[in-house]
Parts: C-alpha cells; structure tokens; sequence
C-alpha cells in the first residue's frame, strides 16, 4: 500500500477529498514509479555501481569540463574532469552546485501560459502540440514584416552557431546580454595583442605576476584555470615561487592572495599602469607602438611616480619598486580587469595595463601572454557575440518610439533584471505583444512572457563549448545528457525540451532557407556532423578509423583537443584611446562615494539561476563570510565619518535610485568606495532567491564607454544615508569572540602522544 | 432534534459509512494485488513453471546495490525463439504480452514499468550485501514466483529494517543506510 494508493481510496471515499487534495503534493512524484528496462543490456550499470560521464558545465561561466557521478539515473556529485585542458579535474563552487539547479523544485516542469493576463503570476500547464502551433504561426507572421527579435546569454559553440543561423534565415535581431560588459577587456585585448579573444596569461610558468584590477581568481574568463595555474605559480615542483602584487580599489580575493595589495583610486588604474611604464623604460625612449599612449607628448614624463601619486593614491615609492621588480623578473605578466575596465575610461586603462607586456616583449613567451588558439572548426564559433550598452539603449528607444517588435524569444538572458532600471526595461520589454521565453525557471524578464517553453538543464541536453582560454590545446568541449531529464515528457506530463531542438523542428517545419541552413533534426545530430569531421582529420586527442568509436571515445573523454599551432595575431594598434582621467555620472558634491560593485564569485552578477541554488546562497562569501543576502561594504573611517555602525541598514543612493542594506565595516577598502556585491535581488527566480538582498544593477547610472558603446558600470556615484533602523548581517566571521576553555588545559597532539 | 434533522443525519452517516466501506474495500481488493504492469509479465510463468533463477534477470543483485530490471536485449534472449506465434504458447494472453515485448524490440522503445519497491532517497539499500549474507530474496520479497502481478509483501520502513539487522546482529549505526 503506497501513498498514492491511500490517497487514491481517500479520493473514491469522498470524504477524504479535502485531505487529498491537501497532501497531494506530498510523497513521492508520480514519476519516481517508473522504472525502465532499456532495449540493450547497458554494459556501463553491470554492477550496479556508480557511473561518471564527462560534460560541459554552463553554470560556472567559462565552459569548464565536468564529471558527474550517475546513479540509478540520478546525478549525485560533481567534479571536474580530469583530461579537459581548460580545468585539468579542478571545478568551481557552482560547478559542484549544478544538481541544485538541475534538480530545483522550482524548475518550470511545463510549458506554461498566464492565466487571465500577463504578469498575473499565475500559470496554466499546457501540452507542447497544444502551444506550438500557434507559435509557429506567430512567428512566421512575424517573420514576414522583420519583426522578431532574439534575446540570448552570450554563446558560443553550436548553440552559437545555431543561433546565429536561425536569426540570420529569418530575418531576426539577435541580441545577447552580459550585464558587466567587458568590451573594455576585449577591445584593448584586439589593440594591443592583435586578437579580440581576451589572451591567456601564463601565470603558471612566469616569476612575477603584476595585476591592475585583475580578479582572475574570482572572476574574469576562468577561475578555475587561473586558480590551479596560481598554484602552480606559487608552490610548482621544479619552480621558485612567483612574486604577486596587486592594485585594486579594494581588496578582492585575489588582492588577499597577493604578497603585497595598494588600494588605488577607482577610475586611475590607467595611469598606475603608465607610471610604472615610465619607471620600467627607465628613461628610454618611449617604443613606438606605445606611442599613442603618451597623448601626443612623445615621453611619459608626465606619468612620473611623484606626479601621479596624488591622482592613484599609490606612493610613489611603492610604484617605483614594484616597476622595478617587474622589470629585473626573468619573466612577468601585467594583468588587468575587474572594476577598472569598467569606467569611462575603461579601454584606455586596459590598453595601458596590456602595454606593460609589449614593453616586456611576453607576447607568446612561456610565462608571459599567449593567445588563444581559434575553434577547431571553423563553423563552430569560438567568439560569443555580446550586445553593447549602447545597442541595447538603441532598441529600448525604439520600442518607446512606436517601432515595437511582434515576437520576443528568450533564452538564458535576464535583461529586465540586469539593466540599470532607469532604463525600465520591463515596462518597454512589456509593449511587444507576444513574448516567448526558453527559461526553465520563473525569472524577472520571463515573467513577463505570453509563453514559457521550459528548457532543459544543461546535464539533461546536448550542446557544446570552446574554452575562452586555450592557447596550449585548439578544443571542442561536449556537453551530453547524463541525466534523463528530470521532467521528461512521459504520461501526461509534458516535460521541458532542449531549447535548440526546439528551433531546430521549428526550423524543420517553416521548411525553406531556414530548413536549408539548420539540416539537423536535433542538436545531438549537429554535434555528431561535426565529431564526424574532427575524426576525418586523424589527429587530435582522440583517433579512430571507425566514426562510432571515435564517437563514444570524445564523449568519454569530454570533447576534442589537439596542441594548438602557432597563433598569428595582428600587430598593436593603440590609436583611438579614450582620455587617461574617468567621467562620472554625477558631481563628487552631491555623490561623493564611488559604487563599485563585485559579481559574486558564488551568484556571479545575477543574471543566471544561480541564486535559486540553496549551497550557492549558504556558502560564505570568501572576504566578508557574508551570505544569503546583499551587504554594503564600507571603509570604518568612512563609517565613523557618517556615524555609521556596523549593521545600520543605509541607503546608498545614485541618480538613478536607491537600495538598502546593512553597513559592513571592510578595512579592505578605500575610503572613497562603496563596495555592494552582486547575484541578490531577484523579485522571481524561486524560493531560494526571491525578495532577498538588493540588486545593485538597478542602480547603475546609464553612462557609456564612448569608445566600446558598454555600459560603464564603475562610473556610478552615490551618497550615503543612514536610515536609523538596524539588521543583522548573516556571516561566520566574527558572530562570537574567540575564547579560550575556561577550566581545563587542552593538550595538543604531539608525536610522544600518539 | 427533530425527527426531520435526526433522518437527515442518520442518512448522512449511512451514506458515509458506505461510502467508507467501498472504499475499505478498494483498500482491500488493491492491497492484494500489486499494480498493473505495462505489459503482464508473469513471474509464475518465469519462475513456478519454468524454473529460472532470480539473478538470471535480476542480473547485478549479486554485485551491486540495485536487483536491476533486465534489459528488453535479456529477455529477447529466449523470447528471440518463444515469441508470441511460438507453437508452445497457447494461451491468447501470454500470446498478446509476448507480441507487446516482441514490438517493443523492434521498435527499440524501453519499457516503463510501475515501480513496486520504492526506498526514500536518503537511504541506501545494496542487494549485494544481503544476497552475500545468505538471505533469500524472499526473505524481503515474499514469494515473488507465485504472484501474477508483484506486491510488496514487508512494509520495507526503518522500523522493519532495524529489527532485521537487530535480529542478524547486524549494525545498526545510521550510516549504514543513511549517507
């Protein structure tokens, strides 16, 4: 006698209606009574025990290669792979929390459609052939007057490729949002070292690591290789240990990590890194390709330390030997990043920071900066396009002129939470009359949708990833399912379906050139075309004559990857740099603190599901050991200044609104700077992320890095008000004092005592 | 009360004990057969009449922690030759169940039957260990290969667990199961 079978005679009863329908949502899911005998006998459960399958991991942001352990059908724990060149067998946090992403009691189970109205926050389950039809017709309509638009995360691989092909053949726009643009980092990356794909600096085999804002063991392209390849920096066998300095405007993880952190004015990180040229060049002559960067001056002279330790706030000492060690290093890289590359003046910053290398002549040395190498196959995108700032501005203004688009489709973006909201990008997104979202959980812009056609988790779909650091291997990572999805279409549930099958049926059904362009009835036959040219190659990682083999062995192992080639770039071109000193939104008067905010090495900025994730959410940030919720992070002196204590809710308000939170005193931090971190602030999003914290991007003055057209998210200023009510900030650190046992003496484990 | 409300609520009671008796009876009738398969696979077939062992299907009982239902390749191993125009099987319905296995194959679809014995996901349970240990799998199962239609026979709750292990002098720590 099983639950159901109670609840089953309570229904018959009659009397027991009520209680049924109480406890229905109890128990267990109708569908953990399913068992299934697969047609072959499986070779990989023989015995029962567990099964670890490679695949790509798309919640940790840069493509990592993941195994996941299987058993019974069920993903129980995840590592990283072992072979993949990217992660070489280290993941991340949210690698490790995906099963709470993949196994959310808030994933959207069906297709769904508002109730009554949009927005109304109430949803009817629908059949997938019972939604689709209309789609379609909508969409084609739409198709006919150019009015559909694509909003995406930025992709690359084969949804990249799939994407790019379906916009392109129906005449879509396609636009993809990242909310802390880095346009700054790649647009200096392409002036300076002739390749836009953002190089990977070989800190594993280099002496000397010089970095201006670069987190890169907490954010940038990926912590995880960073992080391992630190290890090997400071503690590798058969290497002395590397030296570590760091600029920032307050002290990050990374900054902890350094040997030596100077705080630095936010917005001078530029002028920093042209005063420790000057210092490097030691009065020669300034090398041609950097000439742009002297302002016409012909000498950088005017960079001199003492000249410029009023602007950075850095002594000119502290300039002078750290230029000095950088110098006399056998070898070193200069890194940048994070806030800096976020201001006005963001690709001049980075172009200078990049510079340092050229005067170091590193570029494609062993511990200096080598580049990427380009996507194995040259159909498959390594690039993921991204949206700037100012596009997006563009098509809101549009949509308020009247020139409303017909259908909005959906997908992994949430720009309704992540655009500054004086943009009020819900209200504009809200005018076009039939929107589509792929989302699989309920977020803010989803929300918004006539229509939610629920994807599948990433460890339930197929897909496919090339690294955004790959100088030593060219790579095709594979994502395969390695779960059958949790909400599979099986009697009467409609399930979720892989967002790029959906297109591609779709593609299938319009018929035409977009049949032409998209041939493949399923994302699985679209990877599999192009294993099948990889194994045509005979080299590589992997080898066979035979395609099946060859097949199965890339899934095994996770992807392809062969030793790249030498990679040509371009030659530096620094002309067309902003001007050296930054623009804000508003007056140092009125708003006299600077807001930098910091993506969450847990929640990241925000945009994901990742706050939806209970582990990611209790795990103690790494600084603060703050969790579950938004903190503002202060300098005491600038507390005691406002009389401030310490967890005082205070309202920091910019031009473009305001947030609350409780007031953290961090000695790390300049006393200009106001640090908020991000991920919070989710009014959707499910029980674990909703009405917690604040999101400190709604806050963000819409000012532009004229140069990228990107949003410049450090040039916002704020003020600083207490509101005289008080809260308790959840943290591990510092709750109670540290205390000795009173009575008895402890006795410490010693040789002698074991 | 009137004589009015007396019979109103004497009928009301009547029709709630009936009620509760068809019910009482659904209980009854369903408690004694297992659930309905999608395809009427019968184990006294299998086991009473043809004497195959448990582990020729339940192929990983002896290695691993689950029994595992056997692949529909396992069962085409004799069905390949009794299949459902197979002289021997007389009876229209094992000759229909066959062929229902038979399209399955070649259709190469998986078969989803209704799971009997479901553990909570916070315990593990490993056959291998038991089945080494010398007990029967009837000791948990009941008499499977008399039973048309599989039921659960023990309530299989921590309660039927412990008092087996106490019984067996085996432990008893919470991580044996819950881990």
């Amino acid at each position: 006698m099983r639950r159901r079978d109670v609840l089953k005679l309570a229904g018959t009863s009659g009397l027991g209606m009520g209680a049924a329908v109480a406890f229905a949502g109890c128990g267990t899911p109708d569908r953990e009574f399913h068992l299934q005998s697969p047609v072959d006998i499986p070779e990989d459960t023989v015995t029962g025990l567990d099964t670890w399958y490679a695949t790509i991991c798309q919640d940790s942001g840069d493509g990592c290669s993941v195994i996941v352990r299987v058993k019974s059908g069920r993903a129980r724990k995840i590592e990283g792979n072992p072979d993949y060149p990217l992660n070489r067998g280290k993941s991340s946090a949210r690698a490790q929390a995906a099963l709470q992403t993949l196994y959310n009691p808030d994933r959207i189970p069906n297709p769904m459609i508002p109730r009554r109205s949009r927005g109304s926050g109430r949803y009817r389950f629908m059949r997938w052939d019972d939604v689709l039809p209309e789609f379609q017709e909508k969409l084609s309509a739409a198709r006919e007057s150019g009015g559909v638009v694509m909003i995406t995360e930025p992709v690359n691989g084969h949804l990249g490729m799939i994407l790019e092909r379906f916009t392109q053949s129906i005449g879509a726009r396609w636009l993809t949002f990242e909310p802390l643009e880095q346009a700054a980092v790649r647009q200096a990356s392409a002036q300076v070292f002739g390749t836009s794909r953002v190089p990977q600096f070989d800190i594993a085999n280099t002496d000397y690591v010089l970095s201006i804002g670069g987190n890169f063991l907490e954010g940038g392209d990926s912590p995880v290789h960073y992080g391992q390849a630190y290890g090997h920096f400071r503690q590798g066998e058969g290497r002395s240990r590397g030296t570590f300095a760091h600029f920032d405007t307050h002290l990050t993880m990374t900054a902890a990590n350094a040997d030596e952190w100077h705080p630095v004015n936010p917005g001078t990180e530029g002028i920093l890194a042209l005063s420790i040229a000057h210092a490097v060049l030691d009065g020669k002559a300034v090398p041609a390709v950097l000439q742009p960067l002297t302002g016409g001056e012909g000498t950088l002279d005017a960079y001199a330390a003492e000249n410029v330790t009023d602007v950075t706030g850095v002594p000119a000492e502290v300039i002078a030997r750290i230029a000095h060690e950088f110098a006399a290093a056998p070898t070193a890289v200069a890194m940048g990043g994070g806030s800096a590359a976020g201001h006005t003046n963001g690709l001049f910053t980075m172009a200078a920071i990049f510079a340092l290398n050229l005067l170091k002549d590193n570029v494609g040395q062993s511990g200096g900066v080598l580049l990427n190498a380009p996507s194995p196959l040259p159909d498959i995108p390594a690039d993921a396009p991204v949206t700037s700032f100012q596009e997006w501005e563009a098509f809101l203004n549009e949509i308020d002129s009247g020139q409303v688009p017909d259908v909005l489709l959906i997908h992994g973006a949430n720009p309704v939470f992540g655009l500054p909201g004086v943009l009020n990008a819900a209200s504009t997104l809200g005018a076009i009359p039939y929107i589509v979202s792929f989302s699989s959980v309920l977020d803010e812009t989803t929300a918004l949708a006539d229509l939610i056609l629920p994807d599948h988790h990433y460890l339930e779909s197929w897909g496919t990833s090339v690294p955004p650091l790959g100088a030593e291997y060219a790579t095709l990572g594979i994502q395969q399912p390695v779960v059958r999805p949790y909400h599979q279409e099986f009697e009467g549930e409609a399930g979720t379906r892989a967002f790029a099958d959906v297109l591609l049926s779709l593609a299938a059904s319009i018929g035409g050139e977009l049949a032409e362009a998209l041939p493949w009835d399923t994302m699985r036959d679209a990877i599999r075309a192009s294993v099948d040219e990889l194994q045509a190659r005979g080299d590589g990682s992997v080898t066979s004559d035979d395609p099946e083999v060859f097949w199965l062995s890339v899934l095994q192992r996770g992807g392809w990857w062969m030793p790249a080639d030498e990679v040509a770039a371009e030659a530096p071109d620094l002309s067309g740099l902003p001007a050296p000193s930054a623009q804000y939104s508003s007056s140092a008067q009125d708003y006299p603190y600077h807001l930098i905010v910091t993506p969450s090495v847990l929640l990241g900025d925000g945009s994901g599901s990742l706050a939806a994730s209970p582990w990611l959410q209790s795990t103690s940030d790494p600084m603060t050991t703050g969790v579950w919720t938004t903190w503002i992070a202060l300098s005491p002196k600038t507390m005691e200044k406002l009389s401030i204590q310490e967890n005082d809710i205070v309202r920091i308000t910019s031009i473009a609104g305001s947030l609350l939170g409780p007031a953290y005193p961090y000695p790390g931090i300049g006393e200009g700077v106001v640090s908020v971190p991000l991920g919070q602030g989710h009014s959707e999003l499910g029980r674990y992320a909703e009405n917690r914290g604040e999101n400190a991007l709604r806050v963000l003055a819409p000012v532009i890095q004229e140069q990228t057209g990107a949003l410049a998210w450090s040039a916002t200023r704020v003020r600083i008000d207490s509101t005289g009510r008080r809260t308790r900030l959840p943290r591990i650190e510092g709750i109670t004092a540290p205390v000795q046992m009173p009575d008895e003496k402890t006795f410490q484990i010693t040789n002698e005592t074991h | 009360m009137t004589s009015r409300t007396l019979r109103i609520t004497i009928g009301a009671l009547v029709v709630v004990f009936g009620v509760l008796a068809i019910g009482a009876v659904t209980w009854v009738t369903q408690a004694a057969d297992g659930p309905k398969q999608p395809i009427e696979f019968m184990h006294t077939v299998h086991v009473e009449q043809n004497d195959i062992d448990c582990v020729f299907c339940h192929r990983n009982v002896e290695t691993g922690a689950e029994a595992t239902i056997p692949a529909i390749e396992q069962c085409m191993m004799c069905h390949r030759v009794i299949n459902g125009e197979h002289p021997q099987v007389t009876n229209p319905l094992h000759q229909a169940e066959i062929g229902k296995l038979v399209a399955h194959w070649e259709n190469r679809e998986p078969i989803d039957w209704v799971r009997v014995h479901v553990m909570p996901d916070h315990v593990r349970f490993v056959h291998a260990a038991h089945i080494k240990a010398g007990f029967d799998c009837a000791t948990c199962h009941g008499d499977v290969g008399s039973m048309e239609r599989v039921k659960q026979v023990r309530s299989l709750n921590m309660g039927d667990c412990v008092a087996c292990h106490r019984e067996n002098n085996a432990p008893t720590d919470c991580t044996i199961c819950h881990r």
